[in-house]
């Protein structure tokens, strides 16, 4: 029944798929040019000859090599090999340069790579470090969110061809619910091409090693329901219309975007003021993007509605979505031809 | 059996009332013509019989049974726009078709195609508006439905293709298909319809089967002496429903005894006196006119 909508999302998904694909040629153009600088060996080679360096055999057959660096950095490195599972590299910098910055956050993660700041600046590499799939379906989220912005609104598309539409063999509730099936299959395969990307683009630099823990599954679940709850948005609010759905769906990103950044500004100088602060925050409470981390403190926090605990947050865009998709169904049932 | 009931049948936008009452009976394998100026109702009417609009007042059977879902295997419609997907290609709507419908014949759709000279290779987009009528219409009678409503079936198509999709309708009624179309090509309706309807403002202004109309009626014509001849005369006859006349031609559609009345207007001065058989647009132009106690008379320039 919803041939037309499985045909839109293929080509959506083609569409994807060839970005995604550029993305990736992009990677292996990067890859090729650092070619020779991706040995973890070369990133800590004693290059002092005052440096200290000790060597020891770990039980569980590992060699593990300290360099203490005496050149006035007072830096510490320490190399665990375990062979073809990868090297762990631990650098200890009193000195170094994020420790004196107050721009980086406290602690952060990037791929391979952990940094954080108490008292000494550490530094951490694990070239074949657990890379949890979870996170990655968290960065995924903008592809989830703009695949369900090009998918979204699929009733105001059926209302222009209602003669269609609802001259098929089925309810029309089953109908509908069967192109937000398609749709949301649409979005899922979106994250996951751009997950299978992502992890493809990883493996140019080092081996994965992918897991999943309870926090990345939270993350997952956020990104999952944050782009249907965005897809299920459009359906209700765009499920009357007959023309002029294109330019909600232009208009939508923007106000998604700002009014939860409008929430935070704390416009309660006089009454008007507080009115708008009153409209901007009740609004942000079912804007699905005011859930994910676009605004952030100086020390990597969000803030407003997205420092919500992962569950909790899970828990509303879940609902945010089940709402829309009903409040769809219903308006669309009172559309005449 | 197939029949469509429509009873009492009445729809309203706001204060507009676009179907005002309406009952017809539609029997199995009769060819039904919905004639009506613009306006008059016919979509509406068409639009209520398919749920597609909700009713204000009334019911529609099919076979006596309310229309449900299921109903839609054994309808077949061709609104009167374009509801094609414009980026897909007339195969693709055939698949569409195909996966929606238990009972589609692709190769009668792709048959049917080739006869109006559509290209299935073709996105919608890049057809013209007759071969967008066409693709609908191939794609309903390649159901092969128990119901087909058709909402200006010929619409931009080139006469040869009319012809063809009137041929088509006359052999869905003999398959046992119930067929119910609108038109505003007269000459068509007239062809293919068993029986008609008129609305006139959403009002049934005249339904039957359309010999019966035909013959309870004539027409005597002539050319009058003058231009400034009186018809008065004729207007305040009982005998005659309608008065056309256009400078010094008289057409009076007559009710009763119309040799009589061709013969008074020869006694007149009038020549080239003649009784003709009604045709449909008469029947039509007669329905649709003001109703007044006595004929109607119209006046044309010369």
């Amino acid at each position: 029944m919803a041939y037309v909508e499985w045909l839109r999302v293929k080509k959506t998904l083609i569409v994807l798929g060839i970005v995604l694909a550029t993305l990736f040629l992009v990677a292996v153009v990067v890859r090729v040019s650092v070619n020779g600088k991706m040995n973890a060996d070369t990133w800590t080679k004693v290059t002092d000859s005052s440096d200290r360096v000790s060597t020891r055999t770990l039980p569980d057959g590992g060699v593990e090599t300290t360099i203490v660096a005496k050149g006035g950095s007072e830096s510490t490195t320490v190399i665990t090999d375990h062979g073809w599972n990868g090297k762990h590299i631990k650098i200890t910098d009193p000195q170094g340069r994020f420790h004196r910055s107050d721009r980086i956050p406290p602690k952060f993660n990037l791929g391979p790579v952990l940094v954080h700041r108490d008292g000494d600046t550490t530094i951490e590499i694990d070239t074949n470090g657990p890379l949890d799939v979870g996170m990655l379906f968290g960065w995924s989220v903008l592809i989830g969110l703009i695949i369900a912005t090009c998918l979204g609104a699929p009733l105001a598309r059926e209302n222009d061809r209602l003669e269609v539409a609802w001259t098929k063999p089925i309810d029309r509730i089953a109908y509908a619910l069967q192109l937000y099936g398609v749709d949301v299959v649409g979005i899922l395969a979106a994250l996951t091409l751009s997950v299978i990307c992502a992890i493809a683009m990883y493996s140019l630099f080092q081996a994965p090693h992918l897991t999943i823990t309870a926090a990345g599954a939270l993350k997952m679940g956020i990104s999952i329901a944050a782009g249907i709850a965005w897809y299920a948005m459009f359906s209700a609010l765009t499920s009357w219309m007959k023309r002029g759905h294109g330019a909600f769906l232009g208009i939508a990103w923007p106000v998604g975007l700002f009014v939860p950044g409008l929430a935070l500004i704390p416009l309660e100088f006089n009454p008007v003021g507080q009115a708008f602060h009153w409209v901007f925050k009740t609004i942000s409470y079912i804007d699905p993007l005011a859930y994910l981390r676009l605004e952030f403190n100086d020390h990597g926090h969000a803030l407003g509605l997205a420092s919500l605990d992962d569950p909790i947050k899970l828990g509303i865009l879940v609902l945010l979505a089940l709402v829309y998709a009903g409040a769809g169904l219903i308006e669309w049932r009172r559309v005449e031809a | 059996m197939s029949t469509i009931s429509i009873s009492h049948l009445s729809k309203s936008y706001g204060p507009f009332v676009a179907v005002d009452d309406l009952s017809i009976e539609i029997p199995t394998g009769t060819v039904y013509g919905l004639l009506g100026p613009n306006g008059a109702g016919k979509t509406t009417t068409f639009k209520c019989l398919l749920g597609l609009a909700n009713t204000s007042f009334g019911q529609i059977a099919y076979d006596g049974l309310a229309l449900t879902p299921a109903t839609f295997e054994r309808i077949a419609y061709v609104p009167e726009r374009n509801v094609l997907y414009d980026h897909l290609t007339v195969a693709e709507h055939l698949e569409m078709t195909r996966r929606a419908y238990k009972k589609f014949d692709v190769k009668r759709a792709i048959e049917l195609l080739g006869q109006f000279g559509v290209d299935p290779r073709k996105r919608a987009r890049a057809l013209s508006k007759g071969m967008k009528t066409a693709t609908m219409v191939a794609i309903a009678f390649a159901r092969e439905p128990d119901f087909l409503i058709l909402d200006e079936p010929t619409s931009g198509l080139d006469p040869v293709n009319q012809r063809s999709v009137l041929n088509l309708i006359i052999n869905e009624a003999t398959r046992g298909c119930t067929v119910l179309f609108s038109s505003h090509q007269i000459g068509q309706v007239e062809r293919a319809a068993d029986r008609i309807a008129i609305l006139q403002n959403g009002k049934l202004a005249l339904e039957g089967a359309v010999d019966d109309l035909k013959a309870d009626r004539k027409i005597v014509e002539g050319i009058l002496p003058s231009e400034d001849f009186s018809v008065a005369a004729y207007q305040n006859d009982r005998r005659i429903v309608r008065v056309d006349k256009q400078g010094r031609i008289l057409r009076l559609t007559v009710v009763h005894e119309p040799d009589d009345i061709a013969s008074s207007l020869s006694t007149a001065g009038a020549q080239g006196v003649r009784v003709v058989d009604l045709n449909l647009e008469d029947i039509f132009i007669g329905a649709v006119a003001p109703d007044t106690s006595n004929a109607v008379v119209v006046e044309g320039a010369a």
